[in-house]
């Protein structure tokens, strides 16, 4: 029997709206095939989360949908990457716009070398956002990512002085400033302390009012806890895809079952 | 039987610790003999050219004012070495403004931009060029350096130019292959954060990447003025050797290096002239300080944050 206890139950007014939508999506590292005929819809402003064994194919997925794989030599991309319609494999797509509309967060925090203040205003300024804008826009976004009280009084400080969690946070925070439609999270949690891993599972309930969140991620309670839908993948194929209340409580592939299980993974 | 067991354990417990004793303690004897004799032989060098630098000031055959004086006449007993002593920060500034940008670019080109060909290929070839004998490289200065900006402006072509070219080739590559080392050692996280934030790979380079290299990159500056400064046979070969005012880049100058080394041989040990070779030789020692002490600061304002 699968036990998940605090499963997200199906919110009734999810959105229909179809945010990322693949069509036979294969990518190659080299001669090894990464992912296999990958369909997957992912809708607006809901979480999905991608849960599956250890090199399965989630982060090469997640990182296709903002080319991240791009400054991989030897990466290859076949099939078609739909955003909101528009195919971001097109050649005229400038991966920097693009990066922008879709933000990412990494598994271990890396806020530069740099300020708090300055990590922000850095992802403003190179997306051209002026001069006197840009002190209220990092004010909000430390605001939106609850770290504002936290270090209101230190914004000249090296941010490499906060805690992971906070680093982690602050990453979100340069994330969101940018105002991206969708929010790319590659195992934000998994170098962080439980206190830390809450308030980031809290804080993306509330950013999922205004943004779309694809989560990769280790926990499978993380994953049964936060997200509307869930994505098992196996040996880079998409197992199964569904609400996140059905696939914890009764998958419709014997291979999801067994990882969820604790079978194998 | 229950003691007996314990004392076979003690046993067993104590017998490999005596062996273990006897070569902790040949191991450490050996480390601290040879760190008290290193630190012997440094004491000892330092005290002999301070005592050595200051024996002429001491014995009042010169005064401070006089030793940075411009009036250097050996003849009538006038060592003013003002003019010396800025060659040489002339010739190693002269050649750090070259070095400098030039280095550093191609650090970044050799990581950043073309790193297959730039670890296969020109990391390698800077790595020799570093080892190469810096009477080497006055050696092509002179061969090639000199005459051809004789050629090309007119007169010998000995001079400040012609030194600061040829330092400047020998400290490229001691900038290159430090400032590499530096770029190399920014973890990939923070490119891979810029790139996802939509920065270009110039903006990465430069904001992220440079930034976060700094203290690094100023390490390999500063080892290169360093290098620079202290150098001797590369620069005699192709300055003139003639203690002129250093403000004009076709005119022949002296350094505090080329000074010791063309006239330690031709003076008495005892004389003024030769104790003055000595106080340059100080003068020397306390700038390679000022170098290191610089480097010191540098890299320690990077462990603090
Ligand atoms: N830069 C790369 N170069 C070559 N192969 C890669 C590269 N990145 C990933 N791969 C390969 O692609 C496959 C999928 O990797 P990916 O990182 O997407 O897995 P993952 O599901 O995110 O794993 P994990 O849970 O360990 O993060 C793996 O077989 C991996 O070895
Ligand atoms: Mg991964």
């Amino acid at each position: 029997m699968l036990d998940f206890p605090y499963v997200k139950k199906r919110d009734a007014d999810l959105s229909t709206n179809v945010t990322v939508k693949t069509n036979k999506l294969n990518v190659y590292y080299g001669s090894s095939h990464a992912l296999k005929d990958i369909n997957i819809t992912l809708y607006d402003k809901t979480i999905t989360a991608f849960i599956g064994p250890s090199g399965c194919g989630k982060s090469t997925l997640l990182r296709s949908i903002n080319r991240m794989n791009d400054t991989i030599p030897g990466a290859k991309i076949t099939g078609d990457i739909f955003i909101d319609g528009v195919n971001i494999q097109t050649e005229s797509i400038q991966a920097t716009a693009l990066r922008k509309h879709v933000g990412m967060v990494f598994q271990k925090p890396n806020p530069f070398f740099k300020s708090i203040f300055e990590n922000i205003a850095f992802a403003l300024r190179i997306h051209g956002v002026s001069k006197k804008d840009i002190e209220a826009v990092v004010e909000e976004s430390l605001k939106r990512v609850g770290l504002w009280d936290e270090v209101k009084d230190r914004l000249q400080d090296s941010a490499l002085q906060l805690s992971g969690g906070q680093q982690q946070r602050l990453c979100i925070a340069r994330t969101i400033a940018m105002n991206p439609s969708i929010i790319l999270l590659d195992e934000p949690t998994s170098a962080l302390d439980p206190i830390s891993t809450e308030k980031i599972e809290q804080l993306l309930q509330e950013l999922k009012r205004d943004f779309t969140i694809v989560i990769v991620t280790h926990n499978m309670h993380q994953a049964a806890r936060i997200s509307d839908y869930t994505a098992y993948f196996h040996l880079g194929n998409m197992v199964e895809i569904g609400h996140t209340e059905q696939i914890f409580t009764a998958p419709q592939q014997s291979r999801t079952h067994d990882y969820l299980s604790g079978k194998f993974g | 039987m229950k003691e007996r067991g314990n004392t076979s354990l003690a046993e067993k417990l104590q017998t490999p610790a005596r062996r273990i004793f006897w070569t902790e303690w040949r191991g450490r004897s050996i480390t601290y003999v040879s760190v008290w004799i290193v630190i012997l032989i440094l004491l000892s060098l330092l005290w002999f050219i301070t005592s050595k630098g200051l024996q002429p000031f001491l014995n009042g055959e010169i005064t401070l004012s006089q030793f940075f004086s411009t009036n250097w006449s050996p003849q009538d007993n006038k060592f003013g070495s003002l003019y010396i002593m800025l060659g040489s920060f002339m010739v190693t500034i002269g050649a750090t403004l070259i070095s400098a940008p030039l280095g550093i670019s191609a650090a970044i080109f050799m990581t950043e931009i073309a790193p297959k060909w730039g670890k296969k290929v020109l990391q390698p070839a800077t790595e020799i060029l570093v080892g190469i004998p810096s009477v080497v490289y006055g050696f092509i200065g002179l061969t090639l350096l000199v005459p051809f900006i004789g050629k090309l402006i007119g007169g010998i072509g000995f001079g400040l130019l012609s030194g600061i070219l040829v330092l400047s080739i020998m400290i490229l590559p001691t900038i290159i292959s430090i400032s590499v080392d530096a770029i190399e050692a920014v973890p990939q996280k923070y490119r891979e954060g810029s790139y996802a934030l939509g920065a270009t790979r110039w903006q990465t380079i430069w904001k992220i990447v440079l930034k976060t290299a700094l203290p690094g990159l100023m390490t390999a500056v500063v080892l290169g003025m360093a290098r620079a400064f202290g150098e001797a046979l590369a620069v005699q070969m192709v300055i003139g050797n003639v203690p002129n005012a250093p403000f004009h880049f076709f005119i022949s100058i002296h350094t505090l290096t080329s000074m010791i080394t063309q006239n330690m041989g031709n003076t008495v040990p005892g004389e003024t002239f030769n104790q003055i070779l000595w106080s340059m030789a100080l003068v020397l020692l306390l700038m390679t300080l000022v170098f290191i002490l610089v480097i010191r600061l540098i890299t320690r304002r990077r462990d603090v944050s």
